[in-house]
């Protein structure tokens, strides 16, 4: 199978890259790893008339933590996240990079491409919810940040423009007492999630629930998130049955359409176990326990 | 799309051989590496990057080489199976696959090795769970896998008695 | 896949002037969402480009859009066809309008959108969610709209529902887009500010990656131990798969296959195709009737009507029908070319189901009257009188095996060429089996011996491949058309999924199991429904072969069994891994659980109860399983699993409301096939017994070569063969040349040549042994006049000379070189009688079969019977249905073991196949026919983190009937089925659920828990 075909442009900064994007307008792609494009195009599934390579771009692969401020280059590979020294301070990035697809595509698929994409069952947008992230974004106009809940409106669709592209992506290490945890449950490795879960709690006082994020994937058009279930888990001593009632919640608010990886009611029954892995994971992570995250497969 | 097809001047070094050619864009890595230059070893088994037969290794890491163009791969150093050997001598990695019989039909087999090679590159004494993460993206429909794990082992082996 | 939407909004604009707007395609097609570019093709009909965006795939549409009704000022209906993204669609809009009584318009829409293809598959559950999400955005914004004071409404563009469109448009609202600036930017563009530069290190990573590469690929192998002939080439890179080949100017080949599972083709427009760049010739059904003969159809009722060519013609049966061939001197040019090829349908109900396939409101195959291609009844000792005696009837409503492929790694593929210099047709192919000789011979009226027919390496099949002749047919047909140059097809994994790899499913109707007060099954009665896809191909042959195995593994003798086949608008079937058998023995195995359960017999005492005993036995159907032991076999399993402590993990867990189930899977893997019941679907049919030939000879040089018929794809003949005649020569394997892969012109094949139905170690190799023999006779009889040793008795060895044959116990010898050189260049020296010999000895092997008894359905259908138990231990998580595999172990019994190292790997290998199937593979179709696995990454096929560590344990029972003692055994791991459903059924037995299906996934196993159904799926009757 082989992609229409396609005029290909290796602009050398990204000033050039968003200047052809602009000037071949929307029938022209940014290309950086490929990893969820190129099958697409071998489907021939879309034609794009142009496609930029992005993926050589100076100045967007890197990682850095500065006193807690994390800033990740949009062109950062999973695998290379994975294998960060991020993972040891936000694990939860661990569970995410390492359980994306298989090695093969870890190292090509980038961060920034994942997130633009805006796939429902892509794990990033899920993730970087947990962690309030910021999309920096820069276009014809300039640059501008973007909180991930707003960047991405509706599956496979964000805020960006059709010359505009997704740079770094900035977030916050959560504090000392702070855990999180992310599960996705999966066929297997290649295969896309059937349901992932994120959860990233803050406790303080032993087990008094202080600030919490809350993220369902491959749950909907968009990454799901439920203020209310939140409400329920702040301010409180986490039980059980409290993180029961904001499982129920936030699946509440869930609509998982049903496909060859399962059926609706099937992904809300998954969620909500996924919920409480997750819960107890990012429990006890919160208490300094060093816990290695793995995918569930069925 | 212009009316006159595009090509690009690519130079993509394959197995220590530098390949200067001009290729049309969409043309896929796997392709330049089966057609181009002619090394059949490496495998298409589907279309929607799941199978991995067509995995090699560029600049140190395992790829898909069908879910990547080749001017993707300008100036990249790619490994495939047809470069594991050294002077006609078998790798240890390809002959703990046939003494362990982790092939049958032979036809998954160059993009498992490719993938294996990475991980005992990484890591010389791999558990199981090391194999069978790494291996996660490579489809075998013959052995059930027991075998390749049971040959990655043996490799691993081999190379640090080696 | 059909969406229906309508509604009804108000607008101030009087009715008139809506309606205007309303029937002018010029007007109207622009509000269309995500509007492109149109073009006006007549004064109804526009061609509109709109962008689509669906599931992980976006692109653009192409519809045509005609006005169909336009009734002034009251109604405007448009109807669009267009494709998309592979697939086609047809979408309606209909405005009716209404004058308000305030001087507005009411419009009332319906929208109705109807779609079929890949799309399906591939956007997986996104389609509908877009197409509500569309109508509820739209809605949203006709109510705000509609409010008086409320602000207009302004979405971003991307949002735009085209009704906002018109809305907007109709209200003389600024449009959307001028509406929707792009947000402010927050800093101002600098290319490099705010970015850590830091590519070095990402260099420096794979710098280090590619030194420690580097370095381990400079350490060298302490010894040269190698584990099989084949495997030197292959993991070097080196096989030849069919995509391998490259004959100079070959062209490639690629199809337009149906988006629909049934329509009419209206018209085919090849115009823009031919036209297009490296374009070489365009085939059609229509083209292909006039010049070749439908595909011989293997049985004799309604099948034998069935018109099949490779190429539908007029119309097409199931989605990935092939319809158009495009051929062109690049394998993208013809994928582009084949985009440009319109093809228009009218589609028509679809039969997806063997429910509606009975009914017969549509037929498939319209001459054929009836969508049943073939129906027999099995009936054997007094079922009617059993029933009657018996102490308990256990009633079970219908079962189900589900539809899956063994989807080898390599697709189907062929390179052909048809050249009168060179003989007549070339296949360089990967099908297995000399039956697509004689399939492509008849469909093109072309002679077997002008077909050559090679293989060579070949990426697995497990019986798929069989199916890969309409398509050589076809390259054959477009290579004629080319005069001559070779042309090569590859089939792509979506085109696999739809149309190469589906094994047949079937429904098990009104089963009712008879048993004595023991619990020993005394007779069973049922109907069995296959469902085979649209054609039938190698069918109904699979519709018979169960019988080889009609009492599975059990003692009853009362049986009746009303089995039909039909055929429905989905993928046809192809032979797949346990062809047939594995479903009939997953059916007995679960009427032998269900039984077990109700009567509170635990499932292994049952299975001992009622395992049979003595060998070799004959069934009610006059088939002999040769040799085993099913008992000490399944004790054997116990051990090995430790049947015991996970009977007590099971109890315990059992008090903390956790779900373990314990399951046993018995099979026979019958091997060697006697064709003889082909007569059983079609009493001409010419076929009996088994015949498969091999060639010893001694070369010119002295070396020793073997050329068997079989097509290996993984089954290690090549080690096999070596092994075997190295034993009967004794010499070393290395010495021995094996040919690789199979070829016409070397004369090793008869009709039923293949690699199939688990037969190899039995025929194939009484073939190299009966040739071995014939060539040690001559060589004896060569030695004893070279050696002046008339009378002597001889032995083989390897001397200081090589091979050489020896006057048993003495030095005097000769070598094979020799001995070859008597024959071939000294022949002056041979003696007038012994000049007949010439050291190249062809040996056919014939087993031991009878003529079938067609009207008792009587006979031994089979030759040698490999067995093995599987048993496995789950745990499924009550709130999600996720079954987890806690243990599994495996006895099996294949007869003398000639090579350990390959039996393994053939049993490792059908069990994943099998885990796969029950776990994670189906291929589900929606109501219209649509697969919705059309692609690995939906379908799921079996990776290793699915696989669990398994513990084997062997028995060895000889087979009586084979030379050496051996059994064929490629396929009896398929036992993972039986033994999973056996598992899930009793972890979930006490929660009312009886396993209905074969696919057990987490989401069956859900839906299981959340309806439990044994009330009403079984009824057991006692008598006190």
């Amino acid at each position: 199978m082989y992609p229409a075909p396609f005029c290909y442009h290796r602009p050398g900064s990204l000033k050039e890259a968003v200047g052809l994007l602009s000037e071949l307008g929307e029938a022209a792609k940014p290309l950086a790893g490929g990893q969820s494009l190129i099958p697409i195009l071998k489907l021939r599934m879309d034609e794009p008339s142009d496609l930029v390579d992005i993926s050589r771009l100076p100045g967007l692969h890197f990682m850095q933590n500065d006193d807690g401020n994390v800033r990740i280059g949009a062109l950062s590979t999973h695998a290379l996240i994975g294998r960060s020294d991020l993972v040891g301070a936000v694990p939860i990035l661990g569970d995410c990079a390492n359980g994306i697809a298989d090695p093969q595509v870890r190292a090509r698929g980038t961060i920034g491409g994942s997130v633009s994409s805006a796939d429902p069952s892509c794990d990033w947008p899920t993730l970087l919810h947990t962690l309030d992230a910021v999309i920096v974004c820069h276009g014809k106009a300039g640059v501008r940040t973007v909180p991930i809940r707003e960047f991405i409106r509706d599956s496979y669709t964000t805020v960006l423009d059709d010359a505009e592209l997704v740079t770094e992506i900035r977030f916050k290490v959560p504090p000392a007492n702070s855990g999180g945890a992310y599960i996705g449950f999966k066929k297997s490795a290649p295969a896309y999630p059937t349901a992932a879960v994120g959860i990233q709690l803050t406790l303080a006082d032993g087990d008094v629930c202080q600030q919490v994020r809350l993220a369902l994937g491959a749950a909907g058009p968009r990454p799901v998130t439920s203020d209310e279930a939140e409400n329920l888990l702040r301010g409180k001593v986490l039980t059980s049955e409290l993180l029961k009632q904001a499982a129920e919640a936030i699946v509440e608010a869930s609509d998982p359409p049903a496909d060859a990886r399962g059926s609706s009611d099937f992904k809300r029954a998954v969620l909500r176990s996924l919920f409480m892995q997750a819960a107890d994971r990012a429990i006890e992570r919160a208490a300094g326990t060093q816990i290695m995250g793995n995918h569930e497969y069925v | 799309m212009s009316e006159q097809i595009q090509r690009i001047p690519v130079e993509i070094t394959v197995n220590g051989t530098c390949y200067k050619r001009e290729v049309e864009p969409r043309m896929l890595l796997v392709e330049f590496i089966r057609e181009e230059i002619n090394l059949t070893g490496t495998h298409i088994g589907c279309d929607t990057s799941y199978c991995g037969a067509c995995t090699v290794i560029l600049d140190g890491n395992a790829v898909k080489s069908c879910t990547l163009f080749a001017v993707q791969a300008d100036g990249g150093e790619i490994l495939t199976v047809e470069g594991l050997e050294k002077e006609g001598e078998l790798h240890p990695l390809q002959q703990a696959f046939s003494t362990e019989h982790g092939l049958q039909c032979g036809y998954c087999t160059p993009g498992m090795l490719m993938s294996s090679l990475v991980l005992l590159a990484e890591k010389p004494e791999p558990e199981d769970k090391d194999i069978r993460k790494c291996l996660s993206g490579n489809l075998c429909r013959c052995t059930g896998y027991q075998n390749i794990i049971n040959a990655v082992q043996t490799a691993a082996k081999d190379l640090r008695e080696a | 896949m059909e969406m229906k939407f309508k509604g009804s909004f108000k607008v101030s604009l009087p009715r008139a002037e809506v309606f205007e707007v309303l029937c002018d395609p010029q007007k109207f097609a622009p509000m269309l969402p995500t509007f492109r570019s149109m073009e006006m093709k007549d004064e109804r009909t526009a061609n509109v480009r709109i962008k689509v965006g669906v599931g992980r795939i976006r692109g653009t549409a192409s519809t045509d859009l005609t006005l169909e009704e336009s009734e002034p000022p009251l109604r405007a209906h448009y109807v669009g066809r267009g494709k998309v993204m592979q697939s086609a669609y047809q979408i309606s809009y209909t405005f009716d309008l209404e004058d308000t009584p305030d001087g507005g318009t009411q419009i009332n829409w319906a929208s109705d959108t109807e779609l079929a293809g890949k799309i399906l598959s591939l956007a997986g559950g996104g389609l509908k969610g877009y197409a509500e999400k569309e109508i509820n955005k739209l809605i949203l914004s006709v109510q705000q709209g509609m409010t008086p004071g409320a602000p207009p409404v302004i979405l971003p563009p991307e949002h735009v529902g085209w009704l906002t469109r018109l809305l907007n448009w109709l209200r003389g609202e600024p449009k959307v887009e001028q509406a929707a600036e792009p947000t402010a930017p927050q800093e101002t563009f600098q290319a490099s500010e705010g970015l850590a530069a830091q590519p070095d290190d990402v260099l420096q990573e794979q710098q280090e990656a590619r030194d420690r590469i580097s370095s381990i690929l400079q350490v060298t192998r302490k010894d040269k131990a190698m584990g099989r002939k084949e495997d030197s080439r292959l993991v070097r890179g080196r096989g030849l798969f069919v995509d391998d080949y490259k004959p100079a100017a070959t062209h490639h080949m690629a199809l337009v296959r149906s988006p629909y599972a049934h329509a009419k083709i209206l018209k085919i427009d090849t115009t823009a195709a031919e036209a297009a760049p490296g374009v070489m010739c365009v085939l059609t059904g229509e083209e292909l009737a006039g010049q070749i003969q439908p595909f011989l159809q293997i049985g004799a009722q309604a099948c034998a009507l069935i018109e099949d060519y490779p190429l539908a013609v007029g119309t097409v049966r199931y989605q990935g029908d092939p319809v158009v061939a495009v051929v062109a001197e690049t394998l993208s040019l013809a994928q582009d070319a084949v985009q440009l090829v319109d093809v228009e349908y009218e589609t028509l109900d679809v039969v997806i189901n063997c429910e509606q396939a009975l009914e017969g409101k549509t037929l498939v195959h319209e001459q054929m009257g009836t969508n049943v291609d073939w129906q027999g009844v099995y009936e054997y000792g007094d079922v009617d009188a059993a029933f009657a005696e018996a102490a308990h009837v256990v009633k079970i409503d219908k079962l189900h095996f589900h539809r899956f492929g063994s989807t080898a790694v390599e697709p189907n593929a062929v390179v052909a060429t048809w050249n009168d210099a060179l003989g007549g047709i070339d296949f360089l192919s990967n099908t297995h089996m000399t039956i697509p000789i004689t399939m492509v011979s008849l469909a093109l009226g072309v002679s077997a011996d002008r077909i050559r027919l090679r293989t060579v390496d070949i990426g697995g099949s497990f019986g798929n491949k069989i199916g890969n002749y309409p398509y050589m047919t076809l390259a054959a047909i477009a290579s004629r058309k080319l005069g001559g140059r070779p042309v090569k097809w590859i089939e792509t994994r979506s085109e696999h999924m739809q149309a190469g790899t589906q094994g047949s499913e079937r429904s098990y109707f009104d089963t009712e199991v008879a048993l004595d007060r023991d619990g020993v099954i005394t007779a069973l009665r049922s109907r069995h429904v296959d469902d085979c896809g649209a054609y039938t191909r190698y069918e109904p042959l699979g519709a018979v072969i169960w019988a080889q195995v009609l009492p599975a593994a059990y003692k009853l003798r009362n049986i009746r069994i009303d089995f039909s086949q039909e055929v429905t608008n989905k993928g046809p079937a192809a032979p797949n891994r346990g062809y047939s058998r594995l479903p009939h023995m997953w059916f007995m195995e679960r009427v032998v659980d269900i039984c077990a359960l109700e009567l509170g017999i635990p499932a292994d005492e049952m299975r001992v109860r009622n395992y049979i005993r003595e060998f070799p036995y004959e069934t009610p159907n006059g088939c002999v399983y040769d040799s085993g032991d099913f008992v000490l076999m399944l004790e054997q399993a116990k051990d090995l699993l430790g049947w015991d402590q996970w009977q007590q993990k099971k109890e315990e867990a059992k008090q903390q409301g956790r779900l373990i189930g314990i399951g046993i899977g018995t099979t026979l893997d019958s091997g060697t096939n006697n064709f003889g019941q082909s007569i059983i679907v079609n009493p001409e049919s010419p076929f009996s017994g088994n015949a498969v030939p091999a060639i010893a000879k001694l070369d010119i040089d002295g070396s020793v070569s073997v050329t068997v018929g079989s097509f290996p794809h993984g089954q290690s003949h090549e080690t096999v063969v070596a092994q075997v005649v190295a034993e009967e020569l004794s010499l070393i394997p290395d010495m021995v040349n094996v040919a690789i892969g199979f070829d016409t012109e070397r004369n090793v094949h008869t009709g039923q040549n293949g690699t199939y139905a688990s037969q190899f170690a039995v025929t194939g190799l009484s073939a190299v042994h009966g040739a071995v023999e014939l060539l040690k006779a001559e060589l004896k009889t060569l030695a004893a006049f070279a050696l002046d040793a008339v009378g002597e008795e001889f032995e083989f060895g390897i001397g200081e000379m090589g091979p050489e044959v020896r006057v048993k116990g003495s030095d005097r010898c000769i070598n094979f070189w020799m001995l070859s050189n008597l024959v071939n260049a000294n022949s002056a020296q041979l003696p007038e009688e012994l000049r007949s010999l010439d050291l190249n000895c062809r040996y056919t092997y014939r087993p031991p079969f009878d003529p079938v008894d067609l009207d008792k359905k009587f006979g031994n259908l089979t030759l040698t019977y490999a067995m093995q138990t599987h048993l496995s231990v789950v745990e499924i998580d009550p709130d999600t249905g996720r079954v987890q595999i806690l243990d599994y172990a495996i006895v099996d019994d294949c007869g003398k073991v000639i090579n350990p190292m390959v039996v393994d790997g053939q049993v490792q290998g059908a069990t994943a196949h099998s885990l796969g199937a029950v776990l994670l593979e189906n291929m589900p179709y929606d109501d219209s026919g649509n697969l919705l696995t059309g692609s690995f990454t939906d379908y799921a096929p079996i990776t290793i983190n699915n696989i669990p560590k398994i513990k084997f344990g062997h028995r060895e029972s000889p087979s009586p009937f084979s030379y050496n003692g051996a059994k064929g055994m490629g396929e009896g791991g398929g036992a993972a089925l039986h033994s999973i459903a056996s598992a899930v059924q009793d972890a979930l037995f006490a929660k009312g659920v009886i396993v209905r299906n074969s696919h057990c996934s987490s989401n069956a196993v859900f839906d299981m828990l959340q309806q439990p159904n044994r009330e009403g799926m079984v009824q057991v009757e006692s008598r006190s």
